[in-house]
């Protein structure tokens, strides 16, 4: 225990503060007020706590949707586009083999496929039927 | 001086969070109104912050302490931060000048003059005080809480809380006196 806990003593400070005390005697909260306030309060509490959980299902979906579209498109995500389908089997590889896309009609040829991905890249697949593969 | 020392103690039975909040309010609301009243001056303020942290306590109700002192130290927390954070800050600006036009309008007696004018002296000392020293002054020097119950409440060290009391009352101290300087002819 401190002294200023316990002992009465004159404090002039003290007593000025008092005599000016900003509450007035009588000066309280009245009871409609309380009541408006309780009240207010009451319906605070009230309020459906499923909220946040109602917010946090509203995020959770918003993003499962972002990340399956995300991966639906990583999964397909150029799906080869022939630079000019009327004119595949016309395309001609660098070595000068030509190429077709019905079937294998000459298997001594190389075959080749272009395609350009939607970013721009240009894509050539030379398929060689006669691949030796070296040990 | 109105005396703050009425025994609280909350029904230990009270299960739902809206019935412990319901008591809580009715127990302590009086007192938070009186320690807000005597933190800002002004009665609407006051009303406001009181509100407002019971607001706080039912968004948080299932966070209060479940004792009654616990709960009432984390009343008087919310209110003294809401204090701090200059909650309202320029409506009560403007109140507190219409208060001061209101004052002056009513041509008082001599001797009521006198008391307006030490009260406004001592609203704006108190007013000139951080929020938290002003509280420590508020609940020790006005409402007569022993200061291991002050800290408690405020939830500093009793060792801190007469560090704060001591700068704030050379503080007041030092305001009052020009104040009264000031008003003598």
């Amino acid at each position: 225990m401190t002294r200023l806990e316990n002992t009465p003593r004159p404090d002039p400070l003290r007593k000025q503060l008092r005599a000016g005390d900003p509450l007035l005697p009588g000066d309280e909260l009245s009871s409609l007020a309380a009541t408006r306030m309780r009240n207010a309060m009451l319906a605070e509490v009230r309020q459906p706590a499923s909220q946040p959980g109602w917010r946090l299902a509203a995020v959770a979906a918003a993003l499962s949707v972002t990340l399956g579209s995300a991966y639906l498109l990583r999964l397909n995500p150029e799906n080869p586009i022939p630079i000019d389908d009327r004119r595949a089997d016309e395309a001609t590889g660098p070595s000068g083999g030509r190429a077709s896309t019905s079937g294998w009609p000459d298997e001594s040829n190389d075959r080749q496929i272009q395609f350009t991905t939607r970013g721009g890249t240009r894509v050539i697949w030379l398929l060689k039927p006669k691949l030796d593969l070296e040990p | 001086m109105i005396s703050t020392t009425e025994t609280v103690s909350l029904s230990p039975t009270l299960s739902s969070p809206e019935d412990r909040l319901a008591d809580l309010f009715d127990v302590h609301h009086q007192r938070l109104y009186r320690l807000a009243r005597r933190m800002c001056g002004h009665p609407e303020e006051a009303h406001d912050l009181v509100q407002e942290s019971f607001l706080r306590a039912a968004r948080h109700a299932r966070r209060l302490p479940t004792s009654s002192s616990g709960a009432e130290a984390w009343l008087v927390r919310t209110l003294v931060n809401l204090c701090r954070d200059g909650y309202r800050r320029a409506e009560v600006r403007q109140r507190a000048a219409e208060t001061v036009l209101r004052d002056d309008s009513e041509t008082p007696s001599d001797a009521t003059e006198d008391r307006l004018i030490h009260r406004q002296a001592v609203r704006d000392a108190l007013t000139s005080l951080n929020p938290k020293r002003r509280a420590i002054v508020v609940l020790h020097e006005l409402e007569d809480r022993p200061m291991r119950e002050v800290a408690r409440l405020l939830g500093i060290t009793p060792v801190t809380a007469r560090w704060h009391l001591a700068k704030a009352r050379r503080q007041l101290a030092a305001v009052l006196q020009s104040s009264t300087s000031e008003t003598e002819p």
